[in-house]
């Protein structure tokens, strides 16, 4: 009996094993199957989390170092991006630098501004070999004139201020002198009467007062005229916008 | 009682085709076979393809082991609880290491040495059970 018993289960076995091997279980396992799988779905995503939760328990001490180390490399990711842009920004100034139509014996200092008031404020001074009367440019653009330097800083006397006189020319060859007003205004000076002047002629420098030559200044934006006076004047737009400079190059050599 | 012997093997049979790829299921119907006795044979079967549902195996393939683990079992019953318990020890080690060669196609010598170390274990608690049932029926003759 028991015998029958057991050659009936087994023969089932076998017929299942057969209609299996042929797909015929396919209609009557699906709901099984779907059954199964969210069982083992479910018992496999339990049994990660234990797994997980008892590592966390083992490693705890390791986890925090390595959240302290997340944070850490955050923190130096944040400042390299900040570094990046920043040199970014300064490669594109001193491409901008390299390209300007200057001599190519001229060398150059960069310094970043760190104050525009009156005058302008480098954070570069003597360590970086600035010295007292050296023209500083931004491309082919005057950006002023060192006139005092300590070890770390120095200070840049603009176009605009009184302290300073530029020898300069305009595009058709009228001679003058660049002079400060008070405020941000720039004018052309002692520019003879017989020598001609047109609105938005550039200014540059002719290379005397201790300037190179064919620094651009400005354009002629207004034109003083008097027959009884000697000379005749004109104002300025500086091609710089001096407020808005970051890095500014100091003629070493020429 | 047989509840919990439905849960015991139902869970068994989720951590055998979940997590532990070694026959824990066959090791269980082992160790109920002593206990349910003329039953043992349609639990082994239900627990065979229930494997096999969940395994994804082929259907019946399970069912056909444990089955013929019983009739084993009943077959040389007399040899196995009255005899030289190293036979059981060895007979079992040697099923469940054909059982996970046939099945899971693996077999590494860890593995026989838990599977030695399971099979002892249960052995020592089935023979605990069945000493005391024997004992029982004795005295009650």
């Amino acid at each position: 009996m028991k015998n029958n018993r057991f050659y009936l289960l087994f023969g089932i076995s076998v017929m299942l094993i057969l209609l299996d091997y042929f797909s015929l279980l396919t209609p009557f396992k699906t709901p099984f199957e779907v059954f199964a799988v969210s069982v083992k779905s479910g018992v496999f995503a339990t049994s990660t989390t234990i797994g997980n939760f008892g590592n966390i328990l083992i490693q705890y001490s390791s986890i925090e170092k390595a959240f302290e180390e997340r944070d850490k490399l955050k923190k130096e990711n944040e400042e390299a991006k900040v570094t990046v842009e920043a040199l970014t920004q300064e490669n594109t100034l001193l491409r901008n630098q390299l390209q300007a139509p200057l001599p190519p014996s001229y060398q150059f200092i960069p310094a970043y501004v760190v104050g525009v008031t009156g005058s302008m404020e480098l954070a570069a001074g003597l360590s970086s070999g600035i010295a007292k009367g050296m023209t500083v440019v931004d491309g082919a653009t005057l950006i002023g004139k060192v006139t005092a330097v300590s070890g770390v800083r120095s200070t840049v006397v603009l176009p605009w201020s009184t302290e300073i006189t530029i020898p300069a020319k305009t595009s058709r060859g009228a001679k003058g002198t660049v002079i400060g007003q008070l405020g941000d205004k720039i004018i052309l000076d002692q520019v003879l009467q017989k020598d001609q002047l047109f609105l938005s002629d550039v200014v540059t420098t002719t290379g005397e007062g201790g300037f190179p030559p064919n620094l651009l200044i400005g354009k002629i934006s207004h034109i003083t005229t008097d027959d009884v006076s000697v000379y005749k004047t004109a104002q300025i737009i500086p091609a710089a916008d001096y407020k808005k400079e970051r890095l500014v190059f100091i003629i070493s050599a020429r | 009682m047989r509840i919990i012997f439905a849960i015991i093997l139902f869970l068994s049979i989720i951590i055998e085709s979940t997590l532990l790829p070694f026959p824990v299921v066959f090791l269980v119907m082992t160790f109920l076979m002593g206990i349910l006795k003329e039953e043992a044979i349609y639990w082994a079967f239900a627990a065979g393809v229930l494997l096999d549902v969940f395994a994804f195996r082929m259907m019946g393939i399970s069912s056909i082991f444990f089955l013929s683990a019983v009739w084993t079992h009943d077959r040389f019953r007399k040899k196995f609880h009255h005899g030289w318990i190293y036979y059981q020890f060895f007979t079992l080690v040697v099923l469940v290491s054909a059982y996970s060669f046939l099945i899971y196609h693996y077999l590494e010598t860890g593995e026989l040495i838990i599977c030695a170390i399971l099979i002892g274990l249960t052995l020592f608690a089935a023979s605990n059970i069945f000493s005391k049932e024997s004992e029982r029926e004795r005295l009650s003759l």
